[in-house]
């Protein structure tokens, strides 16, 4: 499939199938901030991942790992023309050692309109920016202080 | 974006030098102009889809993307 062929709002809804956040770059343009990313990035339930490949079949991405691997390593990819970053941990630590868990996130998970009917489930603005803290990019940085000012727009 | 500019957007910071700059506070002139990149951008384009699609284009132009705003 060519990357301009790709059904992005096709994609969307397959997601809505299975227990996946939208994190990174990604959910901050959803939410207002134009930022470039090329990537999808997910935070998928841990026993979704053979529901998420089934479900993106169509789209002809292919996963980097077998499903069991991917629950071992933590994470896998599914690409073609497209780039999704697939993170399938119960919980990541922050750098500062917070352990952040799937299940809270999911939880406290917001819908974010892509279309008319159609969500995009991401985690809340605090969960975000908590997820921005995995590592310690310069580009996080930057991330978390445009996550901050919507939190203040949102008060 | 050059690509110089691009590795030093994804370098990984000492995890000490990261948090002391995340308790930083954002400074009010940064936190107007945010706002206002924020309130265009979901004025031009209402919805999600809209917002992805731009920057499909962008990222299209630059080649090679990545970093801040648009």
């Amino acid at each position: 499939m060519e990357p301009d062929a790709f059904d992005e709002e096709a994609f969307v809804r397959a997601l809505s199938g299975v227990r996946a956040l939208l994190i990174g770059r990604r959910a901050l343009i959803a939410l207002g901030l134009p930022v470039l990313t090329a990537d999808y990035d997910l935070w998928l339930h841990i026993d979704d991942v053979e529901a998420l490949n089934a479900s993106l079949t169509p789209f002809d991405l292919v996963p980097s790992r077998s499903p069991e691997d991917a629950r071992r390593a933590g994470r896998y990819v599914l690409e073609n023309g497209e780039h999704v970053d697939v993170l399938v941990a119960r919980a990541i630590p922050t750098i500062d050692g917070v352990s952040v868990r799937f299940s809270d996130l999911w939880t406290r998970r917001q819908t974010v309109a892509y279309s008319a009917g159609v969500g995009l489930v991401m985690p809340s603005l605090d969960d975000l920016i908590l997820t921005k803290r995995f590592g310690a990019r310069r580009r996080d940085l930057v991330d978390i202080e445009y996550l901050e000012t919507l939190k203040a727009r949102s008060r | 974006m050059s690509r110089s500019l691009r590795e030093l957007d994804l370098e990984t910071l000492p995890v000490e030098e990261f948090l002391r700059r995340c308790a930083v506070a954002v400074n009010d002139e940064s936190v107007a102009a945010t706002r206002e990149l924020v309130e265009w951008f979901l004025r031009r384009y209402p919805t999600a889809k809209e917002r992805f699609s731009y920057v499909r284009r962008a990222r299209a132009r630059k080649l090679g993307g990545g970093g801040g705003p648009l």
